[in-house]
């Protein structure tokens, strides 16, 4: 590991021009806290413009025609009214976008990407993310896909407007850009929840405090680590379908459209062979663990809060870590509930049923836990608390109206009504968004010293649970009373319901005041960051780790590796409710230079408010010299590998699943397809695609040898075999396009058959996973290898990770070579 | 039973059971939701901090919860194993003999439901996309078995006798939704998915039902009827995509199927077949 001076290094960074300093420190940086801030600040604003949405749409269904008030007409825009009224497909944008904004750009980066950055490090006691600049790209990757999202407004047509589940093959008709923007979007975003699940994951297994055994971490920490788990599983085959959907909507492949279809008297132009229901099962697959995602941080910060409040330690707590780990597990093979309306068999739904309902045991063992563990508590009601508690019947009322749903029977009759909505809202709002304004409240004064106002949080607290069960709660009735979901006229059109449709406005009146319920806590955010109370470090009394870390935070988190000594929970300690015993205490501060970790220098308080202020005295983001994260290069001891590495296999993992779903898509459509399958199959050339396998294995071989080179300290014979793979990864790629160019010019593109539109896709996709790998290689080979200087065995390391994704590729390929060209 | 739940008016032979399975259910619901709140609100007022300054760091000693998850486990899996998969495998699997039933084929379209008999010859006449235009819509033959083929936006059933419905999708996937016979069911382009139910109350019935509940005031009780509507959101009309459900008695089906005859014959010496918009 490098050492440099650091007092050296202070004075080279402050002469850094200030705007330059500004950037890095607060734009791009790269420690978990800032990032975490900023993925806080950015969900809440998308948030804000998915409740926009709903509150529009409201106005709607509340007043079937008449149009909307006229500060609010300047607001949603000419282009989706007609004589001041929402037009109809204006709501089914806002609708799709409504769903699509809460779930992946609010939620979902609020609980995991602000939640999750902010506090996994400081709860396990490392000084930052295992890849800090991982962690940056995954918010920017995140930031990105927001902004593809919301710009879709302003396209000629508008946003997706076929729901957030854009089921072909209405979706990819769908006119316009819009749907497009939205696969794109959607393919972002879990770029950045890739990135961010591998930095948790391995952060979690690799940066752990000595002495944090697993039944140490806090009941939050596993949640996010089942949570991080899901999302670099789950999301791969939900990349996968959009990148297939994308290809019907910009190829002209049928991947999702099946023969003969006509759009009123007019024959839809395309090859056809394709599945809807594809779509869906991929679709499915990522959304049911999609949806852990979104409780699961939830119930770790309700079980935060509620043992910090209560004094006393979490009931249960090792049959809750168990239950998440298998809520994890069984979430995988549920997603098909979705579907029991697809014309499913009785076995087929007989087990889908069965899974659904085992997997309610487990939530339920969490939620019981929590609410068992209220009992003997001496329970503090402060505003974390409130919300924290008022979670748990909430996310009751959720969970149970999700049983009719889950038997295949009830569900006849209360598919796709509003008692869905009210049942996922149940969870989501005043479920998970309660938990999350708990976790606001009770996590403030750790990022700015100051505790937000009580007065305001219960004037935020009370409205808000009244109007949220005025919004939903109506949405059960109606929905048993047979209104659909979706549906512009809010039901208008169905006899049936004539008798519920008063219900529409009490709806939408209550969702307004909601809205303005929000505004006490917009106050009290801003009023409490400048004036609210000064508190000290640890102002809750809590006893996990995160609490032990000096305010104002500094870059690194501890003044050095804290140690723990004991579980989380071990509050009322000697019978003293105010009592308790930290997890961990650090140590008083040795200058430990071998830890790279300079002491502290507390800079003034006052002024940043919640920004916190991070020293710069580690070159953040410079490459050379950042952040020395332990494990980087060492192994540690207990799991026997380094950060990188568990890094890479976790990425392969889902890569895994990426191409897993490909392959399945390939099995589902050859099943279906006729016989210009094996016509199309047999014009592939197959000459030149054995020599390709051959030049790619060879490939793999010469990338060990690079790698033996470095082991053997010979930079000089590295740069030949590694000059050889980048080479050979090349010629790979030029027989490939002239490959495609014979194709092309035969006339065989990827819309002629849903044979060529899986060639075309499998490889096109294998194929950008090469020029990745020969763009990483070609740094490892030029820039990259000015690290061997100064660092060998890093540089050894970062080639040896090269190394194994190559060879994944180069795996990928052996499937590819065979399944396509041989098989057919 | 029904109205506590506040569910749409029963009017199949095989709603009864899926009521019953949702009744059951929500009682487990209520029973759960309310025993868990009596416990949750007993403990927040009992172990406020200014009644128990000191907490009993044990906890909860006794295994009740646990006896209680048992429980509903196994309560639940009565509910699945006794009546949501025999009623599923009566849905998918004991379909009546077409002989007895009877049969329409039900196209859906962007933002219409069309519905397709056999006519008195119980053969279906011919399908065939190239004869799709604007006023045959489905692309149905008018030769051979097609001839006496009625074509209309509307479903009319009898009362009694089972009803087999093919459920096909010309464009996007719709949803077949009947509420009031709780039949759902997905329609899918590229497959065709059959259902079945039994009619048991005819449209009159129906309509003295309603306005003995007191749900059709303000109405008039002709214009009250069964409804088609789609379940599935398919495109920017997806909320008026709703048709007219009529029930007959068995002599007013053959009624309304020989008034759909002479008016078929009427075009076809015309010269010209209309394919019917909906006719109140």
């Amino acid at each position: 590991m490098p050492q440099s001076e650091p007092v050296e290094r202070v004075t080279q960074i402050q002469r850094r021009p200030l705007a330059r300093r500004f950037l890095r420190q607060y734009l791009f940086s790269t420690d978990h806290k800032t990032i975490g801030i900023q993925y806080g600040v950015t969900a809440m604003l998308f948030l804000l413009v998915g409740f926009g949405l709903v509150l529009v749409m409201r106005w709607a269904l509340a007043y079937p025609g008449s149009p909307l008030p006229e500060w609010a007409q300047s607001w949603v825009g000419d282009k989706n009214l007609q004589s001041g009224a929402l037009k109809p497909e204006s709501y089914n944008q806002f609708g799709a976008m409504h769903g699509t904004i809460m779930v992946f750009l609010g939620i979902v980066p609020l609980a995991v990407g602000a939640f999750g950055n902010y506090l996994v490090p400081l709860m396990v006691g490392a000084p930052d993310m295992a890849f800090p600049r991982l962690n940056m790209a995954s918010y920017w990757a995140f930031l990105a896909g927001g902004v593809v999202m919301l710009a879709s407004f302003f396209l000629p047509l508008g946003a997706a407007n076929s729901g957030w589940t854009a089921y072909p093959p209405l979706a990819s008709l769908s006119p316009g850009s819009g749907q497009t923007y939205w696969l794109v979007g959607i393919v972002l975003l879990a770029t950045s929840s890739l990135l961010g699940s591998i930095n948790f994951i391995t952060t979690i297994v690799q940066l752990r405090a000595k002495g944090l055994a697993w039944m140490r971490l806090p009941f939050f920490v596993w949640a996010q680590l089942v949570t991080a788990f899901l999302l670099l599983l789950a999301f791969p085959p939900l990349v996968a379908a959009g990148v297939l959907q994308l290809m019907d909507r910009v190829a002209g492949t049928s991947f999702f459209y099946p023969s003969g279809l006509f759009l009123g008297a007019e024959q839809l132009a395309v090859s056809g062979g394709g599945s809807p229901l594809l779509w869906q099962h991929l679709f499915w697959f990522l959304a049911h663990p999609e949806v852990y995602v979104l409780i699961l941080p939830a119930m770790g910060i309700v079980a935060e809060i509620i043992a910090n409040n209560t004094r006393k330690p979490l009931w249960g707590y090792r049959s809750m870590v168990f239950a998440a780990l298998f809520l994890g597990f069984m979430s995988f093979i549920v997603w098909a509930h979705h579907m029991y309306l697809t014309d499913m068999g009785t076995s087929i739904s007989a087990f889908f049923q069965a899974t659904t309902l085992i997997i309610s045991i487990p939530s339920v063992i969490v939620v019981s836990a929590l609410v068992v563990s209220l009992w003997g508590g001496s329970i503090r009601f402060n505003t974390p608390m409130l919300f924290a508690l008022a979670f748990l019947p909430m996310f009751g009322l959720g969970g149970l109206t999700g049983l009719p749903l889950a038997l295949a029977a009830s569900d006849i009759h209360l598919h796709d009504t509003l008692y869905v909505i009210g049942h996922f809202h149940y969870i989501v709002a005043p479920g998970t968004l309660f938990a999350l304004f708990a976790g606001v409240y009770y996590w403030f004064p750790k990022l700015s010293g100051r505790r937000m106002s009580e007065w305001l949080g219960i004037l935020h607290f009370v409205p808000s649970f009244v109007f949220m069960n005025g919004i939903f709660f109506p949405m059960l009735i109606q929905g048993m009373g047979g209104i659909s979901r979706r549906l512009y006229d809010g039901g208008a059109s169905y006899q049936h319901a004539q008798h519920l449709l008063g219900w529409n406005e009490f709806m939408s009146q209550s969702a307004w005041w909601l809205g303005l319920a929000q505004i006490p806590f917009l106050l009290n955010l801003a009023w409490s960051l400048v004036a609210g109370k000064r508190v000290a470090e640890n102002p809750w009394g809590a006893t996990t780790l995160e609490w032990s870390a000096p305010w104002p935070p500094i870059h690194g988190n501890f003044p050095a590796p804290p140690v723990v000594e004991r579980g989380p929970y071990e509050y009322g300690v000697g019978g003293d409710a105010a009592a308790f015993s930290p997890q961990g205490l650090a140590p008083a501060p040795p200058p430990q230079p071998s830890a790279g970790l300079t002491p502290p220098q507390p800079s003034p308080r006052g002024g940043e408010g919640a920004i916190s202020t991070p020293l710069p005295v580690h070159g953040e983001g410079s490459g050379e010299g950042e952040e020395p994260i332990p494990h980087t290069v060492t192994i540690r001891p207990d799991t026997g590998t380094t950060n990188p590495k568990l890094g890479i296999w976790l990425f392969l993992a889902s890569e895994i699943m990426l191409f897993g779903a490909l392959f399945s898509s390939y099995v589902l459509l050859r099943v279906n397809a006729g016989a210009e399958w094996g016509e199309h199959a047999a014009r592939l050339n197959l000459p030149l695609a054995t020599f390709n396998t051959a030049i790619l294995i060879t490939s793999s071989i010469t990338m060990v040898y690079a790698w033996l080179q470095l082991l053997l300290k010979d930079l000089g014979r590295y740069r030949l075999y590694m000059g050889l793979t980048i080479l050979l990864g090349l010629v790979f790629l030029v027989a490939k396009g002239f490959e495609y160019g014979e194709k092309f010019s035969h006339g065989l593109h990827p819309s002629e058959s849903t044979f060529l539109a899986i060639y075309f896709t499998l490889t096109g996709l294998h194929g950008l996973h090469v020029l990745g790998g020969v763009l990483v290689n070609g740094f490892l080979l030029g820039p990259g290898s000015r690290l061997w200087t100064t660092a060998p065995a890093r540089f050894t390391n970062r080639v040896e990770i090269a190394g194994v994704y190559w060879h994944f590729v180069d795996l990928v390929w052996i499937f590819l070579f065979p399944t396509l060209y041989l098989l057919g | 039973m029904r109205e506590l739940l506040g569910l749409p008016i029963l009017a199949s032979e095989q709603g009864a059971r899926i009521d019953l399975t949702l009744a059951l259910i929500h009682a487990l619901m209520a029973a759960l939701f309310l025993g868990w709140a009596a416990f949750y609100l007993y403990c927040l007022y009992r172990y406020r901090r200014s009644r128990n300054p000191i907490p009993n760091t044990m906890g909860a000693r006794s295994h009740l919860s646990t006896y209680a998850e048992f429980a509903v486990a196994a309560v639940m899996a009565t509910i699945l194993i006794g009546f949501s998969i025999p009623i599923w495998s009566q849905r998918v699997e004991d379909f009546p003999d077409e002989k007895d039933a009877t049969v329409v084929h039900v196209i859906a379209k962007q933002f219409a439901w069309i519905c397709h008999y056999a006519g008195p010859d119980g053969q279906f006449g011919a399908r065939d996309p190239s004869l799709i235009d604007a006023a045959n819509t489905i692309g149905l033959d008018r030769g051979g078995a097609g001839k006496d083929d009625v074509v209309i936006e509307q479903l009319h059933l009898p009362v009694g006798k089972p009803a087999i419905l093919k459920l096909t999708s010309m464009d996007v996937i719709h949803c077949l939704y009947l509420p009031e016979m709780r039949v759902k069911q997905d329609v899918i382009p590229g497959s065709e998915i059959p259902i079945w139910f039994t009619p048991a109350l005819t449209t009159e019935e129906f309509r003295a039902r309603k306005q003995a509940e007191g749900l059709s005031e303000g109405t008039d009780p002709a214009m009250v009827n069964f409804q088609i509507a789609c379940a599935q959101l398919c495109g920017v009309a997806h909320y008026s995509m709703v048709r007219t459900l009529v029930v007959h008695t068995p002599e007013g089906y053959e009624d309304w199927m020989r008034k759909e005859q002479e008016f078929l014959a009427a075009e076809a010496a015309a010269g010209e077949y209309e394919f019917e918009e909906e006719t109140p």
